[in-house]
Parts: structure tokens; C-alpha cells; sequence
């Protein structure tokens, strides 16, 4: 249930509430409890009133300022103990700088906000430069549910910092370390991880390893050597770069070795090792780290490569779930597909594969669960991940192999197929993933 | 998911299982010399043996404990370790109907189609007869699924940890269960229609969103009623899929009746006076019907529309969604379910269709409301003591956009309904959501580590 919080001029340390609040549970004859909002706590007197209608409450001005939360939006009250919690207060950590939470940025985050109807609480957008750990509090703009007023419904303020934060920016580890710290861990998702720290972490599991293509750290030409030799082809891909950008295939020739850099380039021909690792460690790495990874045969629809984006997401349930799945099919002869045709999973294996629905669905539920395992393999006790975009790619022997999760995936993937209500989707699980983590309800 | 394993049996007087080292040490008793494995209900103490030749993915089971726990070795198993158990499952059952003799191929082959998710679920899945459980053994003689076969084989097993139940269980039986498993049998349970509004007209959050409704005691309820409410509907107590009812509405001095008799729609039109009372008297009984203020529920080409709404509990033991399917009556038919003609389609394109969001947007916010209705209704019967797993809740939207609880379909929800909707994959998801539901209650459900931790 949802109150409408309104500040109450006349009265001190008090929390005036309908008569039936909390009728029916052991805390219905208590009157004296602390008062939480976020890391802020006060102390009232709580105060039993006809007059109010079920779902208003009236808080004394002091307390409201003390906990730095605004009145006249929708919260969801818990009781617990001898405390009673109003919120959820969720933050979502957008960008570094407060010179970038521009009207245009605001109006991108209006899609967080279709879901909280369900959710109600405190939703502060707000940068990493507007945290002030001394005073425990960040600087923002918080939604409001019942705004009327002209443009955009996102009003400026000091609040606490939130007990829940969902983080689409990179953070310092310093910043991270405290923002955990500060949130008892609700803050997702936390670590960002390179495809060497994925394969590091990951290859140590067992469930999880048969999923991932074998991975070397590139120190020399011996490692890419080593992988083309067990497989035949092997990829060189950039530590920290996302999709196709710096990608070479390193394949095996009856002499020498052949690199195909990206996108519709030819094969260049190496009748030596010695001149492939010169061109690699010269043309290709020059300063940067590069992975060698096991190429995989993905499955093709005419000629062209077909991979998969999976939207992993945790919801309410604290569960991983998946979002959608979005096939990817690159244009002709390309190493990658990113960013080439899009269409659904179920569509291209209907019409490209001549599967029946029934193997549809066992497919889909294997690659959901291999996904599950990876995301799950991630996990530790101080990391907190609840949105990923998995790249998955299934080889011509049906087999899953996972390559990638990306941390700030592209939420607009969906919308490559005209799959707007799963776009929406993924920008609401995040924030019911934030208010259920800290026990409010979401419905 | 817990570790997979293949068992390979061993011929041994004695009970024993031997474990890969490096599995062993993953679950934490490699150093462990005795423990007990169990299987369902049975358990039997076993020395262990590690060994490093062994696979990870396999153990083997001495002869003896294979025959005392009843363990076909078939199934690809889960194991997990609490304690000194070593549990391997799930242990799974499927309560398929009373007697043996109306435990059919076709049957089974129908049942076939819940385990089609198999590959996420594992273990044991089990269906049998009521008449074919053995109190004195605490076993079962049933049908335990293959999975490299996809068939069923014939065969006796212990009582399984959590039971589907697709056929009715009495109270006695309940409780002859409850001892040795706990509650963790789910679904069938019956209520009638006037108790769900008796319970849900005392809950904040759903009050709002159910018709005004009362038993039907005499001829003066239905004359109060029509002077409150444009239109009532009358319905008998225990009725499913739209049988026997009866639209009532005023017209100037008249009363209009529509309902269906086999198979054609009636539609009497009758002024006070004793026709009228002899009317109400063939149709309905006292104390037999509720009487319910209607909903001017939106139409869509001429015929109702509800929204059907598939709610299941996942492997996390939490309600979740798994298909909202628009259901368009017959035109003229006092009832949008599809056993009387009606069409479906899926939710999310029929909102668009009807104009009743004019954006992706707006219908989001429809579909999520929706929803989040149903998630306090299920929620709410949890918090009564029901252990359901499959809810099938129709929903009505009115003229107002204001959303309506209508029925609350507690048996299986009826999956022709995806399919009608030429959505076949959200039909498999909800045929195969109860074993989901009922591997978590066998132990073996995702986060159950973290219970088992409190």
C-alpha cells in the first residue's frame, strides 16, 4: 500500500496515521518508534487519527527535515521491530558530473519511472560529483508522482543517500567502496569487469566454463599461436572494448597464418609466424591489451553470422530473469554481427531452422539457463550485479557459448525489433530489483 | 541449479556412494567418511568413498542403496548436500488422477508435455494414482519419466517431497501426506465465489476492485440490486468456465434476462408479475447463486472483453506472470469466455487494438496494473494458507479504465488458452510452470541454499 506523506506544520516528533494503521499485527498498540528514511533516522510519537483517509499520513515538519525526504509523493510505510521505514529510496547513478544530468538526460529517465506506480518511494536521479559522504547525502532530482507543474516532473534537492542505487556509470573504486559502504551493498551493478577479469573469474567454475570459449591474455604471438593450433581460428579482441570495435580473426593457413581484421576487409596472408606476430604486436595490440579468445562456428542465416543478445536482469523475485532475447544477424563475410539485422529468437529459428516451437522452447529455456549460470558463476558476497546484456552465440553443433557480459548494455536493444513493452521492461526490473533488495514491496 | 549427475550403479551389499574428488570437495565432504542419502522420503546412512577416477559429473551408488531408497537410475539427478544428507533429486510427483485405470497413455502422454522443461528441472518426476499409494511402505507405484526416451517407465518409488496436484486430494489424504512431507502438495484446492468475496472485501487493496456481491436469498435482492446498479449478474456458487450465467437488466419497467441454454443464447424480456417470479424461480435458487453488480466492461466488436491472466510460481516460490491473454466474447453472449465461443489474443496487442492505450506507453502502464492486481490476489491467498503453484485470474477493465477482479480459477487453468492466442511458447511456459514451482518445493528450487541457511 501506497501513503501520501504530507507535512504536518502544527506538531513535533509526530506521525499522525489513519486508525486501522497496522490493525491486525502485533505493532497496532505501539506508539513510540524510530523513523527511517534511507540512512536517516528520527524519533516520533505515533499518533492515531479519524480524520485521516486509509492511505494519508501526516509527518511533523521537523522529522521530514531531518530525514531530508519531500512530502506529497507516494511512499510505502514498513514496520519492523521498533522501526517503522518509509521509502523505498532508490537512486539511480546516471552520470559522473551534474553538468550532464541535463533536461535531456531527465527525459531519458522518465522510462525508470512507468513502473512506480508499483514501487512509489523516493527515486533520486543524481551524479557522482553531488555525493557528500560527510553529511551522508547526495544532490539531485527526485520524481514526482503528483506533479502538475510545466516540463518535466524531476524536482531539485538534497536527500539522503539511497539505500538502493542502481549505477549505470563507471565509478572510482574509492567512490564504489564507500557507495557499498554506505548502501550495505544494494548498490548494483557494482564491479565492473574486462573480458580477461570475466574469463578469470568464470573459468574457475565448473557449471559455468563449459559455456565460455577459451581465453589467453595476449604477452605474445605463443598465446595466439596456441589457440589457432587447438581450434583452428582464434579472436583478438580488445580488453575494455565493446562490440565489433578492434576485432581481428587469426586463422590458420596450409603456411602461415591469415588476419582478417573487421568489418568486410580481406584476409592478410602470413607465410610466417614471425611476420603475423610482427603485424599483431605492431598494427593490431601497438599499445593496448588484448585478449586471444577460441573462435567459435556460429550457425549462419544465408552466409551471414547469427548471435544473440540476452537482457539478464534480476526483478522482484531477486532472481535472474530473462528479459528478452534479440537475435543479431551481421552482414555479409563480417567477423561480428553487431549491429547488423535484428529479428526474434523464436522468428529465426522458426524460419531460418525449421524448428518446431517445441524445440524452440527447449532451446530458449537451455540458452536461459546457461545465462542464468554465468550470471549466477559472477556473483560473490560483495558484488552485487542485476542487469546484464549477455552476447551469445550457438555453434553449428547446437552447443551455447557465451562470450561476453556487458554491464551497461544497451537498454534500447529491444526497440532493434519494434519490441517496445520488453524495452520497457528492461528499464523496470531494474527498479524493482532495487526495491525489493532492500524488503519493500513491489506490486 | 545444484550439480548434475549421472548414476551408475554398483553390485554391493553394502550402502555406499562414491563421489569425484573434486565434486566432493565443491559440496564440501571430501574429508566426510558416512552420511545418509536420501531419496524422496527414504534415507538410508551410506559410507562414502571419493575418488579421483570417477567424472565429475557422475557417482555411483551401491546396489543396496539403489533397491532400498527405490531410486531409478534413468534420470539425470541434482545433488545436494545439507548437512550429513546428501539429497539427490528432485523427488517430484505428479497426482495424475484417482484410479490406475484412468492412468492412460494418453494421459501420461498429455502430462508428457509439463516435464517438456526438463532440462532445467532434473530428478525424478513421478505420476500415480491415489489408488496406487502404499501407506504401509510410505512408496508408490507410478510412472517415472525418462528423459533419453522421453517415455514413462513403470515402477515403484518412494513418496516424492512435493506433489502436483492435477487430481483431487482429500482432506484425509492432506493429511496423510503432511506427515511425511510437509505442505508441500499444491493447487486443487475448492472454494466458492462467495467466500473469495467475503475474504477479498476485507483486503485494502482488492476491496476497490471487486463487484458488489451477495448471496441470492429472494426476489427482493434482485429488484434492490437493479435499483443500485444498471445491470447485475447472477452466478451459481460453484461455477467454472461462464455455466449458468445470468445478465440481468432493467429496462423501463421490465426486467431483460440473457443467458445461455444449451448452447443458444436466450433473452427474456418480462414485466413483474408471476411469469417473472416463475422465471426467477426456474433459473435460480436461493442460497445457490451469488448476485453481483455488473461492470460495464469494454467491448470490442460487439463482444465482452476480459483479460485472462496466468499467474505461477516460479522456482523462487514467488508469483510471477506468465501469460495475460485478452479473451473477446461472442457477440451478445453474457460471458467473454472462450468454452462459449469466444476469441483470444495476446494482451499487449489487443490493448493497442481497442483504443484502450494509445501508445506503447500507456499500455505498459495497463499491462503492469494488471498485474500488480493479480499479484495482491495471489499474494493474498498465500497469506490465507493456500499453497497454489497456477492461478487463473480474469481481470475486466471498464468503460473507466478502472480495473476489476471478476473470478479467481483455482483449478488448472485451461493452457488452450495460449494457444488459442497462436502463442505457443507462452502455452509451454505455463504447461511446464508447475514443475518449476514443485522442484523448489522438493528442495531443490533456486536460492534454496539460503533458506536451508536460516
Amino acid at each position: 500500500m501506497l501513503y501520501n506523506i504530507t507535512r504536518d506544520k502544527n506538531s513535533k516528533d509526530q506521525l499522525i496515521v489513519p486508525e486501522n494503521f497496522m490493525k491486525g499485527t502485533k505493532f497496532f498498540k505501539k506508539s513510540s518508534f524510530n523513523i527511517k528514511a534511507a540512512g536517516k533516522v528520527a524519533k516520533i510519537e505515533l499518533i492515531k487519527s479519524q480524520k485521516l483517509e486509509n492511505n494519508q499520513i501526516l509527518l511533523s515538519g521537523n522529522v521530514l527535515d531531518q530525514l531530508m525526504i519531500p512530502e506529497g509523493i507516494d511512499y510505502q510505510i514498513l514496520v519492523e521491530k521498533d522501526c517503522i521505514r518509509i521509502g523505498p529510496v532508490i537512486g539511480l547513478l546516471m552520470t559522473s558530473t551534474k553538468s550532464r544530468m541535463s533536461k535531456g538526460t531527465l527525459a531519458k529517465l522518465m522510462s525508470y519511472t512507468l513502473i512506480y506506480p508499483e514501487v512509489g518511494g523516493l527515486l533520486v536521479a543524481f551524479s557522482t560529483d553531488c555525493i557528500d559522504f560527510e553529511n551522508n547525502t547526495v544532490q539531485g532530482y527526485y520524481y514526482d508522482n503528483n506533479f502538475t507543474g510545466r516540463g518535466l516532473p524531476w524536482v531539485s534537492g538534497t536527500f539522503p543517500i539511497p539505500e538502493s542505487i542502481f549505477s549505470r556509470t563507471m565509478l572510482s573504486n574509492d567512490i564504489m567502496d564507500k557507495l557499498k559502504e554506505e548502501t550495505n551493498n544494494h548498490i548494483f551493478n557494482s564491479h565492473f569487469f574486462n573480458k580477461w577479469e570475466f574469463w578469470n573469474k568464470l573459468s574457475k567454475n565448473k557449471e559455468a566454463v563449459v559455456y565460455l570459449p577459451e581465453t589467453k591474455l595476449y604477452s605474445n604471438f605463443k598465446d595466439v599461436e596456441e589457440l589457432v593450433e587447438k581450434y583452428g581460428a582464434a579472436y583478438m579482441k580488445p580488453l575494455n572494448g565493446t562490440l565489433s570495435r578492434g576485432l581481428y580473426k587469426v586463422i590458420k593457413l596450409e603456411e602461415g597464418y591469415g588476419i582478417k581484421p573487421k568489418q568486410g576487409e580481406d584476409i592478410i596472408t602470413f607465410y610466417s609466424s614471425e611476420d603475423a606476430a610482427t603485424y599483431i604486436k605492431e598494427e593490431v595490440v601497438k599499445n593496448y591489451k588484448y585478449i586471444v579468445q577460441q573462435a567459435i562456428n556460429p550457425l549462419r542465416v544465408k552466409g551471414r553470422h547469427l548471435d544473440f543478445r540476452v537482457i539478464m536482469q534480476k526483478n522482484e523475485t531477486l532472481d535472474w530473469q530473462c528479459t528478452g532475447i534479440i537475435a543479431l544477424i551481421g552482414s555479409r563475410g563480417d567477423i561480428c554481427s553487431n549491429w547488423g539485422i535484428t529479428a526474434y529468437f523464436e522468428d529465426v529459428f522458426y524460419e531460418r531452422f525449421n524448428f518446431t516451437q517445441e524445440q524452440i522452447f527447449k532451446l530458449k529455456r537451455e540458452i536461459v539457463g546457461a545465462c542464468k549460470t554465468i550470471c549466477e558463476a559472477l556473483e560473490s558476497p560483495k558484488e552485487n550485479y542485476g542487469d546484464l546484456g549477455l552476447d551469445v552465440v550457438v555453434d553449428e553443433e547446437y552447443n551455447i557459448w557465451i562470450l561476453e557480459a556487458n554491464k551497461r548494455h544497451y537498454h534500447t536493444v529491444p526497440l532493434w525489433i519494434n519490441d517496445v513493452q520488453t524495452f520497457y521492461q528492461t528499464k523496470a526490473n531494474p527498479i524493482k530489483y532495487a526495491a525489493a533488495q532492500v524488503g519493500f514491496h513491489v506490486y | 541449479m545444484y550439480d548434475r549427475v549421472k548414476i551408475n550403479v554398483q553390485p554391493d551389499s553394502k550402502a555406499n556412494i562414491t563421489i569425484n574428488k573434486e565434486l566432493a570437495e565443491k559440496l564440501n565432504i571430501a574429508k566426510r567418511k558416512r552420511g545418509f542419502v536420501s531419496f524422496g522420503v527414504k534415507r538410508l546412512f551410506a559410507d562414502i568413498l571419493i575418488s579421483e577416477e570417477l567424472a565429475y559429473g557422475e557417482i555411483v551408488l551401491s546396489e543396496k542403496l539403489v533397491k532400498k531408497l527405490h531410486i531409478p537410475t534413468y534420470p539425470v539427478y541434482e545433488v545436494k548436500v545439507k548437512n550429513t544428507e546428501i539429497m539427490l533429486g528432485p523427488c517430484i510427483g505428479i497426482l495424475a488422477c484417482q484410479k490406475n485405470k484412468d492412468l492412460s497413455k494418453r494421459m501420461l502422454k498429455e502430462i508428457s508435455l509439463n516435464a517438456i522443461d526438463y532440462g532445467r528441472i532434473n530428478g525424478a518426476i513421478i505420476t500415480f494414482s491415489l489408488d496406487k499409494v502404499n501407506k504401509e511402505n510410505n512408496t508408490i507405484e507410478g510412472y517415472c519419466y525418462n528423459p533419453k526416451k522421453e517415455i514413462w517407465e513403470k515402477g515403484i518409488f518412494p513418496y516424492p517431497l512435493s506433489i502436483y496436484r492435477r487430481s483431487r486430494l482429500s482432506k484425509q489424504w492432506e493429511n496423510h501426506f503432511l506427515t511425511f512431507i510437509g505442505d508441500s502438495t499444491f493447487n486443487n484446492y475448492s472454494f466458492d465465489k462467495w467466500e473469495m468475496y467475503e475474504w477479498f472485501s476485507n483486503e485494502g487493496e482488492i476491496a476497490k476492485h471487486i463487484p458488489y456481491t451477495k448471496i441470492y436469498e429472494n426476489k427482493e435482492d434482485i429488484f434492490q440490486m437493479l435499483e443500485k446498479y444498471e445491470s447485475i449478474y447472477a452466478k451459481p456458487i460453484g461455477g467454472m468456465k461462464g455455466f449458468g450465467v445470468i445478465k440481468i437488466n432493467k429496462e423501463g419497467e421490465k426486467i431483460r434476462f440473457r443467458y445461455r441454454k444449451e448452447e443458444l443464447n436466450e433473452d427474456i424480456l418480462l414485466e413483474e408479475g408471476e411469469d417473472l417470479d416463475k422465471s426467477i424461480d426456474d433459473l435460480m435458487k436461493p442460497g445457490e447463486f451469488i448476485i453481483q453488480q455488473g461492470i460495464n466492461l469494454i467491448n470490442y466488436d460487439g463482444g465482452q472483453v476480459d483479460f485472462r491472466c496466468v499467474m505461477q510460481k516460479n522456482e523462487t516460490r514467488k508469483w510471477q506472470c506468465n501469460s495475460i491473454i485478452t479473451r473477446v466474447g461472442a457477440k451478445e453472449s453474457v460471458v467473454s469466455n472462450i468454452s462459449s465461443g469466444g476469441a483470444a489474443m495476446p494482451a499487449m496487442d489487443f490493448i493497442k487494438a481497442a483504443g484502450l492505450a494509445t501508445c506503447h506507453t500507456e499500455a505498459f502502464i495497463l499491462k503492469e496494473k494488471l498485474i500488480s492486481l493479480c499479484m495482491k490476489v495471489c499474494e493474498a491467498l498465500d497469506k490465507y494458507g493456500f499453497n497454489f503453484g497456477t492461478l487463473g485470474l480474469d481481470l475486466g477493465v471498464d468503460n473507466n479504465k478502472d480495473i476489476w477482479l471478476i473470478e479467481v480459477n483455482n483449478r488448472r487453468p485451461h493452457p488452450g488458452i495460449a494457444l488459442r492466442a497462436s502463442d505457443i511458447q507462452s502455452y509451454y511456459n505455463i504447461l511446464s510452470g508447475p514443475l518449476r514451482y514443485a522442484k523448489a518445493l522438493a528442495g531443490f528450487g533456486s536460492k534454496e541454499e539460503d533458506k536451508d541457511a536460516l
